[in-house]
């Protein structure tokens, strides 16, 4: 019932991967449709060219021995009828027939503006994490992460063995809430093992950006303004992530 | 190491970076509706601050790949030589400049 059948993933990413080889092996005639020029999506991003164990590495051999009809660099812009996407690439437009869709459009980041959050030099914080990768050189850089969630840990960490100099993780949410997390961190030593790199992170919970504020005539990233637990902070950075 | 033009200079790019590396410290590629600047945001494709011209047509910086010989024009942050660089569609296609 699946021989023949054409199905189409949207995003290449583990989910995606992970569906498009399944479909491929049962016998269906699959496309993978990612905006980014490589499968990996945010999380195996430049990681395709790479040797790679672990993961990714699994995934991606997994995927080069189906016949998967990869069309990367196209993003999806209308469903013009049951049944068919249209994509716009770097060959233009094309259109693509399907009996089966599957979307596998992963997450984003949820963005809170605050008065300077478009200034050059604010970014999400996987953002910048993706720009580094992408080779954005942040060597001797100074950087504020701020937001909310593990991932400002994680994105801190990066930023730092790639040379930025991390003046403070501000989380938002107080101690107590992230001292109820540790017993399922500590339950689960994958996870934990995970959290090795932070060590060393000055992070200050119970703290968030009020304002940022651009330098005199460029109008670009100079101050952060934090609120704490201990007053007003105002720290000066190169970028805001 | 792939050798670019931005707005008509030459920009040396690690190989393999995206374009997003190639515009300076902290990365600028346009500017709003009001003429501030804009520099990329998500890194992901999601919010469009950092659309540009690559040779002649709309791309994100932060999808796109540097390649050798490649001619980037940023939205509304070029200079007046942007004719002489990309050709005179390259000025036209400039929307939020």
């Amino acid at each position: 019932m699946v021989e023949g059948l054409r199905v189409l993933v949207v995003g290449a990413g583990p989910a995606g991967l992970a569906a498009a080889v399944a479909a491929a092996r049962a016998g269906a005639a699959v496309t993978v449709v990612d905006a980014l020029p490589e499968p990996g999506g945010q999380v195996w991003r430049g990681l395709w060219g790479a040797p790679r164990e672990g993961r990714a590495g699994a995934w991606f051999r997994a995927l080069r021995s189906v016949p998967v009809d990869l069309r990367l660099g196209r993003r999806v812009i209308t469903a013009p009828g049951p049944g068919r996407l249209g994509l716009l690439g770097p060959q233009g437009a094309e259109q693509l027939d399907y009996d089966r869709l599957i979307l596998a459009t992963g997450a984003r980041e949820r963005f809170l503006p605050f008065p300077g959050w478009t200034l050059p030099g604010v970014l999400g914080a996987g953002g910048l994490q993706a720009l580094a990768k992408g080779g954005l050189e942040l060597r001797g850089r100074r950087v504020v992460v701020a937001g909310s969630g593990p991932l400002l840990l994680a994105v801190a960490a990066g930023l730092r063995a790639r040379g930025a100099r991390v003046l403070v993780v501000a989380e938002q949410a107080g101690l107590g809430a992230l001292l109820g997390l540790a017993p399922g961190l500590l339950a689960r030593p994958r996870l934990l093992a995970q959290a090795l790199p932070w060590i060393g992170l000055p992070l200050r919970t119970g703290a968030w950006v009020v304002r940022a504020e651009g330098a005199e005539g460029t109008d670009r990233l100079e101050r952060v303004h934090l609120r704490t637990t201990a007053g007003p902070r105002v720290l000066e950075a190169d970028y805001l992530a | 190491m792939p050798r670019i033009l931005v707005d008509g200079l030459p920009v040396d790019l690690p190989a393999g970076a995206l374009l997003t590396a190639a515009l300076g410290q902290p990365p600028v590629a346009g500017c709003s509706l009001a003429g501030g600047p804009r520099g990329p945001l998500c890194g992901m494709g999601q919010c469009f601050e950092c659309q540009l011209q690559v040779d002649g047509r709309q791309a994100l910086a932060c999808l796109t790949r540097a390649v050798a010989g490649m001619v980037v024009v940023r939205d509304g942050a070029a200079g007046p030589d942007v004719a002489q660089v990309s050709g005179p569609e390259a000025g036209m296609a400039v929307r939020r400049g």
